[in-house]
């Protein structure tokens, strides 16, 4: 991503103007999830603004889960929103899946039986949708 | 909070050159002192570095006294000047002045030394007395920037420099700040302030007419536009916040400090006709708080 | 690098009244002959060592004397007019380390001045087919540079507590030249005569002007006090001035 410096007159604090530039880049999809942001210390030289402004935009976006800031290797953009709820809820579904085959393990139930009956569910709920 | 002052005064003669100044700067932020000339900044930087003595008040920097000579001393070991005049010794050569300057600070940059060497270009081997003043301006930064100290306090820094070497000259600022050093420049050219500073700290008539972090005071100073159907009703906004107001025929322009949504809805309760609220750059709110002062003086 | 800082300030004045002194002595020792046809003076029976001695009194004495009094000026003060003031004081240096390395450099420049012309001087007489004792001139130069560094010390003192260019000069050429002046108009003052006092003129031995028996010891002792606290006066003025 190339950076435009910001315009220091304007109305909006140096550190918004980042911000939305940052968040543009990701519209756009100049920034794609896992790439590096510039440090605070190169930005800050390369833009010419205080380090302080620098620290203060990527600490919002942080905030915010735009981006995601590692100890030791730096500022990266963090996935998606939707991707990362898509995943929860996936990891979510799984566990709940996962709780239920063991209860039904429990009970007695096989494997074969087990996938009938998800079979069965699912089926009926089509046919109540027609 | 790395410089403060409590009723920081400084008077020559009859002359009040500063009056009970109180400055707050937090410690590893770059702070921007604004003001014209002859408002009172070279007199502070001076008292603050134990050149000239407060006539009244009290200064600390690193949290030592400014006017006890031992700690003086080590505010002074621990601080890169450059200072308004920038003649430095004119008998000596750049190289010599380096050396010189190189000899008294034991925690020397010398990678800063170097780096600025090769982008400021300077011709170290004449005498200082024959460098332009954008040289010699050059030469005093590199000379306070490579003595690896903690704060930074520079009576305008880019003065006689042109736009190119301004930005370089700030870009400079904005490494030393990256390294963790506390940067306290004094200027009369707000677009730099505006650039670079995290703190802005305005001195008008020896007094400090504004203090504070710039991005609260963009975030909060705001101009109000209103009109009104009938006679603008200027002394219902006697609010907090408010901090000047113009009025002409229809039409009310109310500065604020903040408090904006209060100023709004007292708007709206008298049945503005139009509701604007703009926000400012640093100039307009520096020229608005002047306009205050002086309506105030009134 | 203090002192490469004060060398630098004033190794143009210092050089020069070097070279000026060592001049003056050269031309004055080898002028001898000319003089004494000049002034119709009878070789046989005029002393060498009167002329040596005269020499020393009316010429080096004066031309030191002015040397290291211009010696002391310079400093703070002088640096406020040309700008460099506010840097050297934002320097992690005491105003007393400032102070005293000028004056400490100063003092040493000056006796430097006052020696190498008396001690040329034996050198210069076995060019003439004179002789003359080092002895006595080491002894003169002593009289003069450790009894007279309290112009040397006048002059530093007011370039601490004057500014301006001229001032500290002027006031210094008019106090030196008003002391000798009043010393010598009053009698009562003319035991003190500054210039008398450091050609040990009521120490010499009228037949061979050389310096005989000891040294004005307590004339020494004052006029190094007078040195001491006009340097400690600096040291105090330059503490306390607003820059």
């Amino acid at each position: 991503m190339i950076f435009n410096k910001p315009n220091p007159a304007s109305g909006l604090a140096i550190y918004l103007q980042l911000m939305e530039q940052i968040k543009h880049a990701i519209e756009v999809g100049a920034l794609r999830p896992g790439d590096q942001l510039p440090g605070i210390r190169t930005l800050a030289e390369q833009l010419v603004i205080s380090p302080n402004t620098v620290a203060k935009a990527y600490s919002e976006l942080q905030h915010q889960g735009v981006i995601a800031i590692r100890h030791g290797s730096g500022a990266y953009i963090a996935e998606s929103r939707h991707a990362e709820i898509r995943r929860k809820n996936v990891s979510q579904a799984l566990t709940m899946m996962r709780d239920l085959v063991e209860k039904l393990r429990r009970r007695g139930f096989k494997e074969d039986e087990i996938r009938r009956l998800f079979e069965a569910e699912l089926t009926r709920d089509e046919a109540l949708a027609r | 909070m790395i410089i403060e002052t409590t009723n920081l005064a400084k008077r020559y003669g009859s002359t009040e050159a500063v009056r009970g100044l109180n400055l707050s700067v937090p410690a590893g932020l770059i702070c921007g002192f604004l003001g014209r000339n002859g408002a009172g900044k070279s007199t502070t930087i001076k008292m603050l570095l134990g050149i000239t003595r407060p006539s009244s008040g009290k200064g600390r920097v690193f949290g030592l006294p400014i006017d006890d000579p031992a700690a003086s001393l080590e505010i002074r070991r621990r601080t890169g000047y450059v200072g308004e005049d920038k003649r430095l010794y004119g008998y000596m050569t750049g190289e010599q002045m380096i050396r010189f300057t190189r000899s008294l600070y034991p925690r020397w940059k010398m990678d800063w030394e170097r780096q600025l060497l090769r982008e400021f270009a300077l011709p170290l081997n004449r005498k200082v007395k024959t460098y332009s003043k954008g040289m010699r301006t050059k030469l005093a930064l590199l000379l306070s920037l490579a003595r690896g100290v903690d704060l930074l306090i520079l009576d305008e820094p880019t003065e006689g420099l042109d736009p190119v070497m301004i930005e370089q000259v700030l870009q400079a600022l904005v490494r030393a700040a990256a390294e963790g050093t506390s940067v306290f420049f004094s200027s009369h050219q707000i677009a730099e302030v505006e650039q670079i500073a995290d703190h802005v700290s305005i001195i008008h008539n020896g007094r400090l007419l504004l203090d504070g972090a710039l991005d609260r005071l963009k975030e909060s100073y705001r101009r109000v536009n209103l009109v009104f159907p009938n006679r603008p009703p200027e002394k219902e906004f006697s609010m907090p916040g408010v901090k000047w107001i113009e009025a002409d025929r229809h039409s009310l322009s109310v500065f604020a400090s903040h408090n904006v949504d209060d100023i709004v809805d007292r708007a709206r309760a008298l049945d503005a006709a139009s509701v604007d609220v703009v926000p400012l750059t640093l100039r307009e709110i520096y020229l608005e708080s002047l306009k205050e002062e002086q309506h105030a003086l009134v | 690098m203090l002192w490469y800082k004060a060398w630098l300030e004033s190794r143009a004045r210092f050089i020069f009244c070097l070279v000026g002194l060592q001049a003056l002595i050269i031309h004055m020792v080898l002028a001898y002959d000319n003089v004494l046809i000049a002034f119709e003076l009878n070789p046989a029976t005029y002393k060498y060592t009167e002329y040596v001695w005269r020499v020393f009194t009316y010429r080096i004495q004066v031309g030191w004397t002015f040397s290291v009094l211009f010696l002391g000026f310079g400093g703070l003060v002088r640096e406020k007019a040309l700008g460099s003031a506010d840097f050297t004081l934002s320097l992690p240096v005491t105003r007393r380390r400032l102070v005293g390395v000028r004056a400490a450099l100063g003092v040493s420049q000056s006796l430097i001045l006052g020696l190498l012309p008396f001690v040329s001087v034996p050198l210069l007489s076995l060019v003439m087919g004179k002789s003359y004792p080092y002895t006595q001139t080491l002894l003169f130069a002593f009289l003069m540079t450790v009894g007279g560094i309290v112009y040397f010390c006048l002059g530093f003192f007011l370039s601490t507590a004057l500014a301006g260019e001229y001032a500290p000069a002027a006031i210094g050429v008019l106090v030196v030249f008003l002391v000798n002046q009043f010393s010598r108009q009053f009698e009562v003052l003319k035991p003190f005569n500054p210039q008398d006092f450091l050609s040990g003129l009521h120490y010499l031995d009228k037949s061979t002007y050389f310096l005989e028996g000891p040294l004005p010891w307590s004339g020494i002792a004052v006029s190094l006090a007078c040195a001491v606290t006009l340097l400690l006066l600096s040291v105090g003025i330059t503490e306390r001035r607003e820059f």
